[in-house]
């Protein structure tokens, strides 16, 4: 009987922390990935119609704190693998604590597409990058 | 010599009956088991007795039934993560180390685009709009009063999806006019207030006193 109750409750332990791990790697910041210390929200979308994609990036900072974001903006497409293969990308500079960027891409062939955002926000000298998916 | 079937078992029993004695003598003391086969074969027959002894009756049933709690287990773990990550009524908040991403409940009754305009009704004559940025689906204002900044948004449902500041945060929910939500300060000791008021996502955001913050919050009304 013991080593009934000690089996169910191995296995009630271990499936929940291949759950929790699971879940958790998802949630998993690179110990070495900057703080959100000059960037209050960032957002990434794309939004398709027809054969033209619209991707609008927004980074905004901190008034007096932030000063330079850059926003490099790289549409992908999924391949048959499931990974996301380069479509094209845009890079713009806005000195100031806040911007948006906007760019379009025509003759698109059918597909699955996403726009990430990678946002370099400065402080002076120091900076931080954070990265943005649109869903 | 012919012998009836009596006479013969008789015979035939008085010839045998002695060997048959001393040979029985020597198995007449019992064997005794050993008390761990005897508890083995006790638990054998408990086992055998329980109820479901025919789901667990095999090896390979008992790894079906091992698999099958490791399943049932990690659902209710994840439908546990799940919830924590739906625990606002109105939001979808994944929350990580450093930010969290908010995004609301989708509503396909909601506008698509602004179709009307809310602004901000408490009084803030002494600020200055620094910024103002609006298109179709959404519009930034930003305030500034010597070092005071308030930003407001006003964006449809369907575009909200926000990465926001909550290093070192505790998300909590406000009510604002009866909708819930979801506030907390940054690391830039900025108040934060986001909430759905029904057909648009308004946020507001300031590093004005909080207190202040909740009362503009609860000012914004439809002005066209």
């Amino acid at each position: 009987m013991i080593k009934k109750v000690a089996s169910l409750i191995c296995a009630v332990v271990l499936s929940t922390s291949f759950a929790v791990g699971n879940v958790a790697s998802a949630a998993v910041i690179p110990p070495d990935a900057p703080a959100y210390s000059y960037t209050n929200e960032c957002s990434s979308d794309l939004s398709i119609s027809g054969t033209t994609a619209t991707c609008e990036s927004s980074v905004t900072g901190y008034y007096n704190k932030t000063t330079k974001i850059v926003i490099v903006q790289t549409l992908q497409k999924k391949n048959s693998s499931g990974d996301w293969d380069y479509v094209c990308s845009w890079n713009e500079t806005i000195n100031g604590f806040k911007g948006s960027v906007t760019n379009t891409k025509s003759s698109l062939e059918s597909g699955t597409y996403r726009l990430k955002t990678v946002a370099t926000v400065y402080a002076g000298t120091e900076h931080e990058t954070i990265t943005k998916y649109s869903t | 010599m012919n012998m009836t079937k009596s006479n013969f078992e008789k015979t035939l029993y008085d010839a045998l009956a002695s060997e048959y004695e001393i040979a029985m003598q020597d198995v007449a003391d019992e064997h005794e088991f050993s008390p761990e086969f005897e508890k083995k074969m006790k638990e054998l027959i408990n086992r055998r007795n329980k109820p479901y002894y025919k789901i667990i009756n095999t090896a390979g049933k008992r790894i079906a039934c091992i698999a099958m709690i490791v399943l049932i287990a990690s659902s209710v773990t994840i439908m546990n993560v799940e919830a924590l990550r739906n625990a606002f009524s109105d939001f979808f908040v994944n929350t990580y180390k450093k930010f969290s991403t908010v995004r609301p409940v989708e509503d396909d009754s909601a506008p698509t685009t602004l179709e009307e305009i809310y602004e901000i009704t408490y009084n803030i004559n002494d600020f200055e709009i620094i910024d103002n940025e609006e298109d179709e689906y959404r519009r930034d204002i930003f305030y500034l009063k010597d070092d005071t900044v308030i930003y407001f948004s006003q964006e449809t449902k369907k575009k909200y999806n926000h990465d926001v500041n909550t290093e070192e945060a505790e998300i909590l929910t406000i009510d604002i006019n009866g909708h819930e939500a979801i506030y907390f300060i940054d690391n830039n000791n900025y108040y934060h207030i986001i909430w759905d008021n029904g057909d648009y996502i308004i946020s507001l955001s300031s590093n004005i006193s909080e207190n202040v913050l909740i009362e503009i919050a609860k000012s914004v009304k439809k002005v066209e």
